[in-house]
């Protein structure tokens, strides 16, 4: 069997296999369409058609609808397209953030440089920064989280709980979970 | 047009006016025509260093209260005649600054010099903001302390968001010993704090306390180590490559002797 039907909000989304050959694929689609399901009177089902990853020529095409008009018992609702996944965006930002400076992180981000001493960053999102922090991290988003090589006499606050003096060298992972704040360290981070 | 450079550093006393005064000198010398502000509104200090104090006939507020053209404020320097300095003036504050007035006299200048050293005054407050409000440049002058190292990461956020990015750094009192000694701070741990582009070094020195009290910029001293260094911070400023100047520690024998 090389056509799955699925049903999905009162439509039929056929799912045609993109290795078996188009002619192969057809006769089957054929032999289905005659199928009793299929000959119900005045009821036509819309349908969707699923070729995956296969591309069709222009010949498929037209061998294609001609057995959807030889058939006769689908209203042709269109093809699927293939699904993209979004690619999620990192907002970057170029050089460090200067001692007195205050920042509202409100997407995720990479800071090619380094958090001063001195400096705020008010976090709402995932932060990654290079070249390490050294000043002052606050959070009151549970999602938000901070990774860096180095965090030197870091001073990180999330919700109303407070790490002063944050020292490590070492790859580390700091966010908020069950009411505390959690540091993981490791060779790498999950993005 | 002119190149507008405030020589600017939050902490006080870390040598700016010297490094001003010294800059515009040794730029005037490539034969280039530098103005010279005095930033510090109030506390006029530059016109004693460079021992022009008695040539001061006018000053800004002469210029305000209309009593004078803008060109007869400007002090032509005795020793490089296309060096000016535009004096600062006491009885003048920030309160009672006169914008307009300032924008023409920036207005002025920049047509007719090549460059303007701006020696804005210690802090990040009224003189900062408008040393840095008429400069395209500036200068970040720090000794080798974390305090001047701290004080200056806020002045160099500060000058970014005025939207000044050329941003260079003079380290100024550099001391050889105390850097292999371990008593200060090294060049490399400024630049790695500041992340700013090495414009010059500028070693510690008595000979420049004797040239600021005297009148006599040091850069006068040619073949002295503080003459070179001010040479290649102005060659730098041009965009021509020059090796950093070299001091030697002192031998052994003459530290017993001379203390």
């Amino acid at each position: 069997m090389y056509i799955l039907v699925k049903n999905l909000n009162s439509r039929l989304i056929f799912v045609m296999n993109d290795e078996v050959q188009f002619n192969i694929l057809l006769d089957e689609l054929k032999s289905l369409l005659k199928q009793s399901f299929f000959k119900k009177e005045d009821y036509y089902p819309k349908a969707f058609f699923d070729f995956q990853c296969r591309i069709l020529k222009e010949d498929e095409i037209l061998a294609f609808f001609k057995v959807l008009v030889e058939c006769q018992s689908l209203l042709f609702g269109g093809f699927v397209e293939k699904k993209t996944q979004k690619e999620q965006e990192i907002r970057m930002i170029e050089g460090s953030i200067h001692g007195g400076e205050v920042i509202e992180i409100n997407e995720d981000t990479l800071i090619t440089g380094k958090i001063n001493p001195g400096a705020i960053i008010q976090l709402n999102a995932k932060l990654y920064v290079m070249q390490g922090v050294y000043g002052i991290i606050e959070s009151n988003n549970s999602q938000a989280s901070i990774s860096s090589q180095v965090f030197k006499d870091a001073t990180l606050r999330f919700f109303k709980k407070t790490i002063h003096h944050f020292t490590t060298f070492e790859m580390s992972l700091v966010y908020y979970k069950d009411d505390a704040i959690v540091i993981e360290k490791g060779d790498y981070i999950h993005v | 047009m002119s190149r507008i450079i405030t020589v600017t550093s939050g902490k006080g006393g870390v040598g700016k006016s010297s490094v001003s005064v010294n800059l515009a000198m040794a730029l005037a010398h490539q034969n280039l025509k530098v103005c010279l502000i005095d930033g510090d509104f109030g506390l006029k200090n530059l016109d004693v260093m460079m021992g022009l104090e008695n040539r001061v006939v006018y000053d800004l507020n002469d210029v305000i209260a209309g009593k004078c053209e803008i060109h007869q404020v400007l002090v032509k320097d005795k020793r490089e005649s296309t060096l000016y300095l535009l004096p600062a003036c006491k009885t003048l504050s920030f309160q009672n600054l006169d914008a307009k007035i300032m924008a023409s006299l920036i207005d002025y200048l920049k047509n007719d010099f090549d460059f303007i050293i701006v020696d804005s005054p210690a802090g990040i407050e009224q003189g900062f903001t408008y040393a840095s409000s008429i400069a395209d440049e500036a200068i970040i002058v720090v000794n080798l302390d974390l305090a001047t190292l701290r004080d200056n990461d806020r002045v160099i956020g500060l000058l970014l968001k005025k939207g000044i990015h050329d941003l260079k750094l003079i380290v100024n009192r550099v001391n050889i010993e105390d850097i292999e000694d371990g008593r200060s701070l090294s060049i490399d741990d400024a630049l790695d704090i500041l992340s700013l582009p090495l414009l010059g070094i500028v070693y510690d020195d008595h000979e420049m306390i004797e040239a600021n009290n005297r009148g006599r910029p040091v850069y006068l001293l040619k073949g002295h180590l503080l003459h070179e260094c001010f040479d290649n911070i102005a060659h730098r400023l041009l965009g021509h490559k020059r090796a950093f100047a070299k001091c030697k520690r002192r031998g052994l024998l003459s530290r017993i002797f001379l203390g």
